[in-house]
């Protein structure tokens, strides 16, 4: 019985506490890094009666909804296709990962530049064809969903990586089935490999959702919550609040919806799919 | 049975589907490296100075 006690006490610890911190910290009065006293539900009617609070959930969702549609797409069609190239398939895999290897930061670097207006790739081409390329991340319409593009070219390897190896652990016998029914791409893609790919989506939509609750490096070097808060999700929230506005109450009550938030992620899928772990 | 050879039409779709998705994950990178090295290039010229 006794052998497991230095684990929990490690557990409670580093996972824990600091939860647990968090909480009672959303009810404290605060000033500046200060805990100052106890204020009972003031910092949870103060963040939730807030028109920031809904624009930021609004946001929150929605980048993470936008993200997870785009690089759970993007890596099955990439899984689905180089699998088919053999050799040369694993070696074209290997470079379609390098974005994911990439540190947030410079990701984020990279596609500033891409994006700016005045002297990125991209708007020069944009007004080649003729087209107004605008302000592009200083678009408070379009910062948004850029941002998605950068978030899924980052993360769609990462899909990729999962998807194929559920897709190499599909038995042959399954295909040759389909085949011997008369079955060609699509009915092999419809009857074997989808209900075999389905539960292998479902935890990696899991992890990347709570990946994109929870990222802010992204944010901070591509638009910085901007424009006019157009990027500004919980967890930018939780970071301006806490480092530039050092505002500690009100911002633990974002922490808590992001981590309430992600168990609600959690639940959905153990509900979905039956499961713990995929 | 076809008109035309269905494994070469799907080869032909399957490395031009291949070629579009490694250009898209590395074709950023290979900007940023490239200007990165145009940048050097400008900074190691001898100051007019």
């Amino acid at each position: 019985m006794v052998w497991f006690l230095p684990v929990v006490v490690l557990l409670l610890a580093v996972s824990l506490y600091p939860t647990v911190f968090v909480i009672w910290m959303s009810f404290q009065k605060t000033r500046f890094y200060d805990l100052t006293g106890f204020v009972g539900l003031a910092n949870y009617v103060e963040v939730l009666s807030s028109r920031t609070f809904w624009d930021t959930t609004y946001t929150s969702l929605a980048y993470m909804a936008g993200s997870l549609a785009l690089s759970l797409a993007l890596g099955v069609f990439a899984a689905l296709i180089l699998n088919n190239l053999g050799r040369t398939g694993k070696l074209l895999r290997v470079l379609t990962l390098l974005p994911w290897t990439l540190s947030m930061a410079v990701v984020g670097t990279i596609w500033l530049s891409l994006f700016n207006p005045s002297y990125g790739p991209i708007g020069h081409y944009m007004k080649q064809i003729g087209i107004a390329p605008g302000l592009m991340l200083g678009d408070p319409g379009l910062a948004l969903w850029l941002t998605v593009l950068v978030t899924s070219w980052w993360s769609f390897p990462y899909v990729m990586v999962i998807v194929t190896a559920a897709i190499q652990s599909i038995p042959r016998e399954l295909y040759e089935a389909v085949q011997v029914d008369g079955g060609g791409w699509f009915p092999k893609l419809r009857y074997v490999t989808w209900p075999h790919l389905i539960p292998t989506l479902g935890s990696t939509a899991l992890t990347l959702g709570i990946l994109y609750l929870t990222l802010v490096t992204l944010l901070i070097v591509l638009t910085g919550g901007g424009p006019l808060g157009a990027t500004t999700t919980w967890s930018f929230e939780t970071f301006r609040g806490t480092v530039q506005a050092q505002n500690i109450g009100p911002t633990a009550v974002y922490s808590i919806v992001v981590l309430v938030a992600n168990i609600v992620l959690g639940v959905v899928y153990i509900r979905a799919t039956g499961r713990v772990s995929a | 049975m076809y008109a035309i050879p269905p494994k070469l039409t799907n080869r032909t779709i399957v490395v031009g589907l291949s070629a579009l998705v490694v250009l898209c994950a590395v074709g950023p990178m290979l900007w940023a490296i490239s200007t990165s090295l145009k940048n050097e290039v400008v900074r190691s010229r001898p100051s007019r100075r």
